[in-house]
């Protein structure tokens, strides 16, 4: 077994990780020290569980999320995901190559600022789930199968969490970027909305005229 | 343009770095000639980008002060540890534990297989080997702080089930507290918890002495011991914890909650009904 006092000076390596992962998840600095210093604290003990050789990254954000999940939330997350699906309708997020190319690169560069500052609102009001998840994958770049052992769930609920996350995220900031003014009206009232907004109208009529002529 | 469907499902695990590599030649001989899917595919290189650096700009970097919290948890567990190997070394005969009893009765079976293979009084055999091992264990027999924090855990999760006891005594809590010769301290702030006083008491035992104070939280009873901690040192039985920016110890006993705390070498512990964490929160809100 690993040394305490090795273990440890790896551990503390991890610490801008955790810390920046904690402080997402409780989205308050003294919650989330207090989060690490658990964390850290069961790190130690379980020093035994650990694999030399191995993602220590990977295996000490998995202790920071149970503990985070059984100490702060538990409860919670069932219910945020449940209302979740009715907050946002299922239709896909569907935007122009146009929209996209302005969002990602807007003619003023002091918008950019602004519609970061907003994905990161949006990053904390996403349910912890879709949250986490994304921030594992996306800012500590874990790969899915890490995800997917670092919240215990298969790969495809991972997968499927960070579909629906990043989709949130997006509809947010096509949102602000619309009332920024990087995206004229028409992108939002026209053919967008369209797709958003119209698809199950579009179905039923659909149907109905497929009724009617068969 | 008709691929586009099947390469948009393609194009998040592709950013991912997940998908299979005859996928991503496909997706990235179809983006070449789709500008919509090639802007997807920027679009979503940006957006992994954008996140990274709003998290990473807005977490805190970690302090000094979060630093040597961890450096002293750090020693605190290694010490606990320590002192948790050296006390299942030491345990007295009459408590062997599972560690122990195991592979002694393994021994013990494989000694009457044996001798009755050799066809020798078997009994004979199994009792020299429990004597061996019993005499082994009671070398290091000492009177050790372990039997003394068990013995208390014991009595402090007994006096949670009978309170409140007939024989409390209904007064306000005496000031200073008569806890131990020597010293005087003051009872944990529960009232800022909303605990609700109903009396205190004075259990002791050969090793320990303690003050029992006993309180009422809405529907739940919360019994608080103050004890001298360096007696009865609690915190070998229980798991370390950080509640309200405090260290704080853990566990569950007899189906109850207990949480202790120590400042200046008095040591409070608390259990209840409620949850370890809750347990944990209560007493360090309430102890200063």
């Amino acid at each position: 077994m690993i040394k305490a006092s090795e273990f440890e000076t790896e551990a503390l390596q991890q610490l801008p990780s955790l810390l920046s992962v904690a402080t997402r998840l409780t989205r308050r600095k003294s919650d989330s020290e207090d989060l690490v210093q658990d964390t850290f604290v069961k790190a130690i003990r379980a020093r035994s569980q650990y694999q030399p050789g191995t993602n220590m990254r990977a295996w000490l954000l998995k202790i920071l999320t149970n503990t985070f999940i059984n100490r702060y939330r538990r409860g919670v997350l069932e219910r945020n995901i449940a209302e979740e699906a009715t907050t946002y309708p299922l239709a896909d997020g569907w935007m122009s190559t146009a929209s996209m190319a302005a969002v990602r690169d807007p003619e003023s560069a002091a918008l950019r600022p602004m519609l970061e500052a907003e994905i990161g609102k949006a990053l904390d009001d996403l349910p912890e789930e879709f949250r986490l998840a994304v921030v594992l994958s996306d800012v500590e770049d874990l790969s899915y199968k890490e995800i997917s052992d670092v919240m215990g769930c298969p790969i495809g609920t991972v997968m499927s969490r960070l579909h629906r996350g990043r989709r949130m995220l997006k509809a947010r900031l096509f949102e602000h970027a619309h009332d920024l003014g990087i995206l004229g009206d028409e992108a939002q009232n026209g053919q967008d909305s369209d797709r958003l907004g119209q698809a199950p109208v579009d179905l039923e009529q659909y149907r109905s005229r497929k009724a009617r002529t068969a | 343009m008709k691929d586009c469907c099947r390469i948009n499902l393609w194009i998040e695990p592709y950013v991912d770095g997940e998908l299979s590599p005859d996928r991503v030649l496909e997706v990235e001989s179809h983006s070449e000639s789709c500008p919509s899917c090639a802007e997807t595919i920027r679009f979503e290189h940006a957006l992994r980008s954008s996140l990274k650096s709003v998290v990473q700009t807005a977490a805190p970097e970690p302090s000094a002060a979060l630093m040597g919290r961890l450096r002293r948890a750090g020693a605190i567990e290694r010490q606990r540890m320590a002192a948790a190997s050296r006390a299942s070394r030491s345990l007295p005969a009459g408590s062997l534990s599972w560690r122990a009893v195991l592979p002694l009765s393994a021994a013990a079976a494989a000694v009457l297989v044996f001798g009755s293979l050799r066809s020798e009084p078997a009994g004979t055999a199994l009792k020299n080997t429990v004597n061996e091992a019993s005499s082994a264990a009671s070398v290091s027999r000492e009177p050790d702080v372990l039997t003394s924090a068990k013995d208390f855990l014991d009595q402090l999760a007994e006096s949670y089930q009978r309170s409140p006891e007939p024989t409390l005594n209904r007064d306000p809590p005496p000031v200073p507290m008569p806890t131990l010769a020597g010293f005087s301290m003051s009872a944990p702030e529960m009232q800022s918890v909303r605990g609700v006083w109903e009396g205190w008491s004075q259990p002791r035992s050969r090793n320990w002495r303690a003050t029992s104070l006993h309180y009422r939280l809405g529907d739940h009873r919360v019994v608080v011991w103050v004890y001298d901690s360096q007696r009865v040192p609690l915190r070998i039985m229980l798991e370390p914890r950080v509640a309200k920016n405090k260290p704080v110890f853990v566990g569950i006993h007899e189906g109850y909650s207990v949480a202790a705390v120590e400042s200046h070498g008095v040591g409070y512990a608390a259990t209840t009904d409620l949850s370890t964490s809750e347990a944990a929160d209560l007493l360090a809100s309430a102890v200063h």
